[in-house]
């Protein structure tokens, strides 16, 4: 199988500030791969770039054998809509009810009114396959409830949801648990890694928390001032490389052949 | 709900699930005052414009005729370039001679109205604040022992201010025009009692949000409710009630270009007599000259308020 | 203002207040204001024992012997003139509702900065076409509800038309300000993730911003309601058929009995609506 994200030299620089430099890696179908590195280490920069929202500056990102760089905006859209993106702070509309929030993961593959049709007036079928994806993540009676009545574990549940109707060819969860209690968290995780195993989908997650990614994710990449520090397989990281990841920055800087 | 009594075969599952969408549709949170309201409103909107009988066909009536496009093409245009071989100078002596005349005076009266009426309801605002306020009129004020108990002079006083800002301004005046028979008080006083009802109001609402720790400490050293205003609650609240104030100004500006209308020198009083006098052209550079300064209102408010959020 | 009071005091603003009152004197001087003239003087003391002893007892019948026959009955034509007012009010609020959601929307920093937000071309003309619709709506906002009207009478004779457009027209400005300010406040994420999943800006303007924003909006058009309930009375004082029209055919026949019959009409209007958005707030919080 083709792997789903091919990465490649790839540099990010914002408002001038240079975010990422020289990344390199491959994703192939049903991995599940954590990022951990401290704040500023680019990992959040890093999942925009793979969804499509941010260009990279150099280097090329192929996404589902797409390159990037070479699209046309309408191109990035479909990209865009094919990433399932769980964000930090989950980007729910607060007032609306959970269905309409997990119906606003298709929107973006439909026209502007079909989509608004589909949020005003969604027919039984596109009900019917919220409610049992929300069923699979434990909170199918909150259906019709208002987001903002949920608790801060079930609201996650609804981004998830919502990554999750728009079928994607991947997920990408940018510190989903930042917010809740070590104990939820863990829950959380678990759900996500299992959803994405029971779909075969390539898990992407930024995390702060070690333990939690060697528990779950048999991939660990580390990551520090925008670049790969190591990516290994969970067996083979050790405290001392993570030890490294979250030193205080010193003159020493990181040996490339480091890398798997 | 376990996974256990969950019905198996494809065909029993969707029913199942349809049968509990359902039964979530039908429980799911609704807020009927809300959607009764929109309904009613959509209903009385539509109701209105039919019963309202409107005519349009002025407004799209041949040049020839009256109607809007005569208005904008002759009405309203200086009577100075409707000669067949006038000059931009014979405007700018047109301009500067209506400004002289009464432009000037007008909108400098409409600004002056404004200035005093909000002088006074500023008064009458700080006047009412206190007593309309539930935490300083309640026995004991913000020690927090009698949470919710009811002040009548509270309720009593919040009654009055709804009185004095339920009647329309132009109404107001219109009833003290013969009462203060021939006087700018009339114009003053309606546009200073409706706002020193609004000012009252938002003033006590914001002498009851103040934080309370400081209050608490001044209330256990045994201040009076008169101490707890003057150290506590005044200080506190004085940014918000310049902002509240500013704010006013500029609608107060804004309803000082009408209440000329009842007998001030100001914009509202010439734009009714050229409009008696059919002086459409001069009417026109009037409501001009009105909008700008509710323009500079507006601006010079604005300013004042960030200046007063940056501290 | 979250910050307890200062040992200093914050000498700028206690002179902002003496600033302040030093003004309104000044303007009171200007204006030959006098605290006598808001005293009655001689015939003037009769007339207010008058008009405020016939609060005690509103009128339900014509107060004058002499009234033609075929007159509607008074309480009758109190209830139309309400009527009418609230038929002025209502209309011109839902245009104005409308009107002012679209040139509202069409002066938010939000729509310009997603609409078109691909690329960087066309970032200038963007913002000109911003700032036009924002004058568009300042422009109708700041001539006054009345001179509006004067202006349509003028134009398009005594219709309800120009009673109509001269209440929709300003508060279509006022509405689309305070509209498109709430929706450059709204938060951010929603709108931009839906973007990021490769949503059509002006649906994630809808359904990301428009929402949050929505509570507000809807609250602040019903205190625009309530003030256009009565621009809509004075609108009599202009040859409409609103409750003004009779204040004043009343009032200068010194049949003060009825102008208080007609007043407290008003007030109970008013304070009806004021139940109503009370009823309204209640059910939001809940």
């Amino acid at each position: 199988m083709d792997p789903v994200f091919i990465v490649e030299d790839l540099g990010l620089s914002l408002g001038g500030t240079e975010i990422l430099k020289g990344l390199s890696f491959t994703v192939n179908p049903g991995e599940r791969i954590a990022f951990l590195g401290p704040s500023g280490a680019g990992k959040t920069s890093l999942l925009r770039v793979l969804a499509g929202n941010h260009q990279p500056s150099s280097g090329h990102v192929h996404t589902l054998g797409i390159c990037l760089s070479e699209l046309k905006p309408a191109g990035i859209r479909r990209v865009r809509s094919q990433m399932g993106f769980v964000h930090q702070d989950l980007a729910l509309v607060p007032n609306l009810r959970v269905l309409q929030n997990v119906l606003a993961g298709r929107l973006g593959r439909l026209k502007a009114l079909a989509a608004l049709r589909s949020l005003l007036w969604p027919n039984k079928e596109q009900t019917h396959r919220v409610f049992e994806l929300l069923e699979e993540l434990g909170i199918g009676d909150k259906l019709y409830e208002r987001t903002l009545s949920l608790s801060g574990g079930e609201q996650q549940r609804v981004a998830l949801a919502r990554a999750l109707y728009q079928d994607p060819r991947a997920l990408l969860a940018d510190e989903p648990v930042s917010a809740v209690d070590p104990a939820r968290s863990r829950d959380l995780i678990r759900l996500m890694s299992k959803v994405a195993e029971d779909r075969k989908l390539p898990l992407l997650v930024s995390l702060h928390n070690p333990e939690l990614a060697r528990e779950f994710f048999p991939r660990l990449v580390g990551l520090r001032q925008g670049s790969i520090v190591f990516d290994l397989p969970k067996e083979q990281v050790t405290d001392d490389h993570l030890e490294a990841l979250y030193r205080i920055p010193s003159k020493a800087s990181f040996p490339a052949d480091q890398r798997a | 709900m376990t996974a256990t009594d969950r019905p198996q075969s494809e065909p029993d599952r969707l029913r199942f699930n349809e049968e509990r969408i359902r039964l979530l549709h039908k429980s799911r949170p609704q807020n009927r005052a809300v959607q009764v309201s929109g309904g009613l409103f959509v209903c009385m909107a539509l109701f209105s414009l039919w019963h309202l009988d409107l005519q349009w066909g002025r407004l799209f009536a041949d040049p020839s005729e009256p109607g809007l496009f005569r208005f904008l093409n002759q009405d309203i245009r200086p009577h100075v370039t409707r000669q067949p071989d006038w000059t931009w100078a014979d405007l700018g002596t047109w301009l500067l001679t209506l400004l002289r005349d009464y432009g000037l005076r007008a909108t400098w009266g409409t600004l002056l109205l404004a200035t005093a009426a909000m002088g006074l309801a500023g008064f009458g605002g700080l006047l009412l604040a206190p007593l309309a306020a539930r935490t300083l009129t309640v026995p004991d004020p913000y020690m927090g022992l009698q949470n919710g108990r009811r002040s009548l002079l509270s309720s009593a006083v919040r009654s009055l201010c709804l009185a004095m800002r339920a009647l329309p301004e132009y109404v107001l005046g219109f009833l003290l025009l013969a009462l203060l028979s021939g006087s700018t008080w009339p114009a003053v006083l309606a546009l200073a009692l409706h706002n020193a009802g609004i000012l009252g109001r938002l003033f006590g609402d914001s002498l009851e949000d103040v934080p309370v720790t400081p209050m608490r400490g001044l209330a256990a050293g045994g201040a009076r409710p008169s101490g707890l205003l003057l150290f506590g609650g005044a200080p506190q609240a004085f940014s918000r009630w310049l902002a509240y104030i500013f704010y006013r100004f500029e609608t107060c500006v804004r309803e000082a270009t009408v209440l000329g209308m009842l007998g001030v020198i100001s914009i509202g009083y010439y734009a009714k007599e050229m409009r008696s006098r059919q002086f459409y052209d001069e009417l026109f550079v009037l409501v001009l000259l009105g909008a700008l300064l509710v323009l500079l209102a507006d601006a010079l408010s604005g300013w004042l308020r960030s200046r007063l959020r940056q501290g | 203002m979250t910050q307890p009071p200062k040992a200093t005091p914050r000498f700028k603003r206690r002179y902002a207040l003496v600033l302040l009152a030093a003004l309104g004197l000044l303007a009171a001087y200007g204006l030959n204001l006098h605290w006598k003239g808001l005293l009655p003087r001689g015939e003037g003391f009769v007339l207010w024992k008058r008009f405020f002893s016939a609060a005690l007892s509103p009128a339900f019948n014509y107060e004058s012997t002499s009234v033609p026959a075929g007159t509607p009955p008074f309480l009758l034509v109190v209830f139309r003139s309400v009527l009418r007012t609230l038929e002025f009010a209502v209309a011109s609020m839902g245009l104005a509702l409308v009107g002012g959601l679209i040139l509202g929307v069409l002066s938010s920093h939000s729509f310009w900065d997603s609409a078109l937000g691909q690329g960087r071309q066309g970032t200038k003309l963007r913002n000109r076409l911003r700032i036009f619709f924002r004058t568009i709506a300042a422009l109708l906002r700041s001539v006054h509800e009345l001179l509006w009207a004067i202006l349509f009478l003028a134009a398009i004779g005594q219709t309800t038309s120009a009673g109509l457009l001269a209440l929709t027209l300003p508060f279509t400005g006022i509405l689309a300000k305070l509209f498109s300010e709430m929706l450059d406040e709204a938060a951010n994420e929603p709108s931009a993730a839906l973007e990021g999943l490769g949503c059509h800006p002006g649906v994630a303007l809808l359904v990301g911003r428009l929402p949050i924003a929505w509570p507000d909006m809807a609250a602040y058009g019903f205190y625009r309601f309530e003030c256009a309930l009565r621009s809509s009375a004075v609108l009599g004082f202009f040859g409409f058929q609103t409750m003004g029209y009779h204040l004043e055919l009343s009032y200068n026949s010194l049949h003060y009995r009825e102008v208080w019959t007609l007043l407290y009409a008003l007030l109970f209007t008013v304070w009806g609506l004021e139940r109503w958005s009370g009823i309204l707030r209640r059910s939001a919080v809940r």
